[in-house]
């Protein structure tokens, strides 16, 4: 009742070996296959993830030099200008003040000189009045230099003392 | 009990099916008939589970499939090593083909597995696989160096270890799935109704499973032995 039948023997071996062609390329080979494109597209990815995020990195500390670069310009521009400014108020207010100056030292030697054009005539007032008032006196014309001289001095003398 | 007797007598051998008509006569058993529905079975399984393989948005069907060719895959990887890319065929091969063939019994037929002959030709394919890897990746003389490992002293243990693990591997599964028809005639002659059915859940189900798990894993664990290298 027990026996080893060749034919059935033959016939699994016969069946298995065939199963197992056909599952290797059907089941096995196909499943496999994909499993392996998916993981070297995954690893394909990973990659590419890698190298664009070296790539943002590289941007960003482009874009910050970039950046550092034009707030170091723009400091500069703003000193500059700052700077400038301040030398051109300084230049004006000194143009002012030279300006403001060179008007009071005009105003100053107008003042002077008509105070000296007044005292002038107010001395030949004087000197006019005195050698009328001399002439009444003497009942003689004074109008020779030499008096003219005289009286002058004596008025500066007088001047000075008052 | 004399008609039981007789039923488990029958049962014991193989009826052959039909004979081929090719010089004194191939006889064709009924177990090698069922086991071209098994082979029909995945087959056809295989072409319907894998004819629209996407890389891409997997649906749930292939994911579960992708599952268990990667569970198969590290299992063998696992026990078998650096050469597991040749053998993951071989063992998912077994594997669904002694899967199908233990449970198609649920199906009231006799599954192939019954039949010792089957067991015998499968028990010839794990000695071809387990020593013919050991050959093949160390060499006539390395992998007669494997039979002295791990000491000398075991030779001839190792030696007769060629011929007990294939008859241990064939008479186990011999055994688990004609006992398990066995009890399950006997079920069926005794109590016809409802009993048959909860245990058929253990003895086809459950010890199917189970004989398919220890077969592979045994051949598995075998031709991992004869070829890993010594780390």
């Amino acid at each position: 009742m027990l026996e080893f039948q060749g034919s059935t023997i033959l016939f699994t071996l016969i069946n298995l070996v065939v199963l197992y062609l056909f599952l290797r390329k059907f089941l096995f080979g196909r499943v496999n296959a994909i499993l392996e494109q998916r993981a070297q597209k995954i690893q394909q990815e990973l990659e590419t993830a890698q190298q664009e995020r070296t790539e943002a990195q590289e941007l960003k500390v482009n874009y910050e030099q970039q950046l550092a670069q034009a707030r170091d310009e723009a400091e500069r521009m703003v000193a500059d200008a700052r700077l400038r400014g301040q030398r051109l108020y300084e230049s004006k207010v000194q143009e002012a003040q030279k300006v403001s100056q060179r008007i009071q030292k005009e105003a100053e030697g107008q003042i002077a000189q008509q105070r000296a054009e007044m005292l002038q005539g107010v001395r030949n007032e004087v000197t006019s009045l005195a050698l009328m008032a001399a002439e009444k006196v003497a009942c003689h014309t004074m109008d020779t230099q030499q008096e003219k001289a005289m009286i002058d001095a004596f008025l500066l003398e007088v001047g000075e003392h008052a | 009990m004399e008609a039981f007797q007789e039923m488990l007598t029958e049962e014991l051998g193989n009826e052959i099916m039909f004979t081929i008509p090719i010089g004194n006569g191939i006889p064709v058993a009924n177990s090698v008939v069922m086991s071209w529905i098994v082979l029909l079975i995945l087959m056809g399984a295989t072409l319907i589970l894998t004819h629209n393989l996407k890389v891409e948005n997997p649906k749930k069907g292939q994911l579960a499939l992708e599952g268990t060719i990667e569970f198969l895959n590290h299992f063998v990887q696992e026990n078998i090593g650096t050469h597991w890319k040749e053998f993951a065929p071989i063992i998912g091969t077994l594997a669904l083909y002694l899967l199908t063939a233990n449970l198609i019994g649920i199906f009231g037929v006799a599954p192939p597995t019954k039949d010792i002959s089957v067991t015998a030709s499968l028990a010839l394919i794990g000695f071809f696989l387990i020593y013919g890897a050991q050959f093949r990746y160390n060499g006539l003389l390395g992998g007669l160096k494997k039979f002295a490992e791990p000491m000398p002293l075991l030779l001839p243990i190792n030696l007769m270890e060629v011929f007990v693990r294939p008859l241990a591997l064939c008479m186990r599964l011999f055994g688990n799935i004609l006992g398990a028809f066995i009890v399950m005639e006997m079920l069926k002659f005794v109590v016809p109704v409802v009993l048959p059915g909860i245990f058929s859940i253990y003895f086809d189900l459950f010890d199917g499973t189970i004989q398919m798990v220890v077969f592979v894993f045994l051949t598995t664990l075998f031709i991992g032995e004869g070829i890993k290298e010594e780390e």
